[in-house]
């Protein structure tokens, strides 16, 4: 009947569908889906408030332009501050990531949207993107003087090997860790949303039980709230553990 | 509650790496269950060596001096 049309999925907002007809190259499937909608739209976004916030450069900002310097600022703040200054050339990536991760966040918390960072491809291949430049750059620039990042000093002669494939386990965990964190938080926070969203109309179409149904929206306006503060902060995170591990690629061995 | 997160994260991360390459070593060296046993207990004692470094990170840099 009806009610096996309308249950309550609180994961069908993860659901990939294809906008456009089937495209392959190279047999992989390259179709225009909603995740790709939504990133394009991400992207927008943050082209469109970065060129219109700077656009007069006024040496006293708007409120736009003041936000967008802030945001930028706060950017090369957290980069120098945990790299040094040699660490400005990764700016460009770092500033990138933070506000595509950030705009993206945000974007799914407006209802209907499709949240692009709760998929852990998406965040695993920004972790993948940095990591490699870390190994890339950090061969480059120190040679094979950047294992020595896997070979801690003053430990005993016996523990070395020990320790050494401990340290190669955990540089490999990193992009797990990295990209596992951001996804996970996207996840949980948009599914419980959703469940109690659910709590409400099975309350209200639970005959007297309906005088309940307040509770869950209250809970609802709630972590909305948490959601606005977890999404700004693993934007934050993520960036700022980018910076720490470029920091092991300019200055391997502390 | 982000930092409990990420401490969770990093052991879980650590972990999981130890045996998916476990499992990967097994499947191409044909070694049953033994690669996936010792790259599990690698794995494990790099996620307690990820939060013990998250941990005493602030501190490490002048003892490394001190030596």
């Amino acid at each position: 009947m009806a009610a096996t049309e309308k249950v309550i999925d609180p994961i069908h907002q993860f659901q990939i569908v294809p906008l456009s007809g089937k495209i392959s190259i190279l047999g992989q499937d390259y179709s225009f889906t909603n995740a790709s909608l939504y990133m394009v739209i991400v992207v927008g976004i943050a082209c469109l408030l970065m060129l219109y916030g700077t656009r007069k450069r006024a040496v006293v900002p708007g409120r736009l332009q003041a936000a967008m310097e802030l945001f930028y600022e706060f950017t090369v703040d957290t980069v120098v501050s945990t790299t040094g200054k040699d660490g400005l050339r990764f700016l460009p990536l770092v500033f990138s990531l933070f506000i595509f991760v950030t705009i993206s966040n945000y974007m799914g918390l407006i209802p209907g949207a499709f949240t692009v960072t709760s998929h852990i491809i998406v965040t695993f291949a920004f972790a993948m993107l940095v990591i490699l430049t870390v190994i890339i750059y950090g061969m480059i620039r120190h040679g094979a003087h950047f294992f020595g990042l896997f070979v801690p000093s003053g430990v005993p002669k016996i523990l070395l090997p020990f320790i050494s494939l401990i340290e190669i386990v955990s540089f490999m965990s990193r992009p797990v860790s990295l990209s596992m964190r951001l996804f996970a938080n996207m996840l949980a926070g948009h599914i419980a949303l959703k469940v109690f969203a659910g709590f409400i109309i099975m309350l209200t179409a639970a005959g007297g039980w309906a005088v309940l149904a307040p509770l869950p929206l209250l809970a609802m306006v709630a972590i909305n709230a948490l959601e606005l503060l977890v999404c700004g902060l693993q934007a934050f995170v993520f960036a700022i553990l980018t910076c720490i591990y470029l920091n092991d690629a300019l200055h391997p061995g502390h | 509650m982000s930092a409990g997160f990420r401490v969770v994260s990093e052991f879980v991360a650590g972990v999981i790496v130890g045996a998916l390459l476990g499992w990967q070593l097994d499947k191409w060296l044909g070694t049953a269950p033994f690669a996936l046993i010792g790259m599990l207990i690698l794995g494990t004692a790099s996620g307690f060596w990820n939060v013990y470094r998250l941990a005493a990170r602030p501190s490490s840099p002048q003892q490394d001096d001190g030596r």
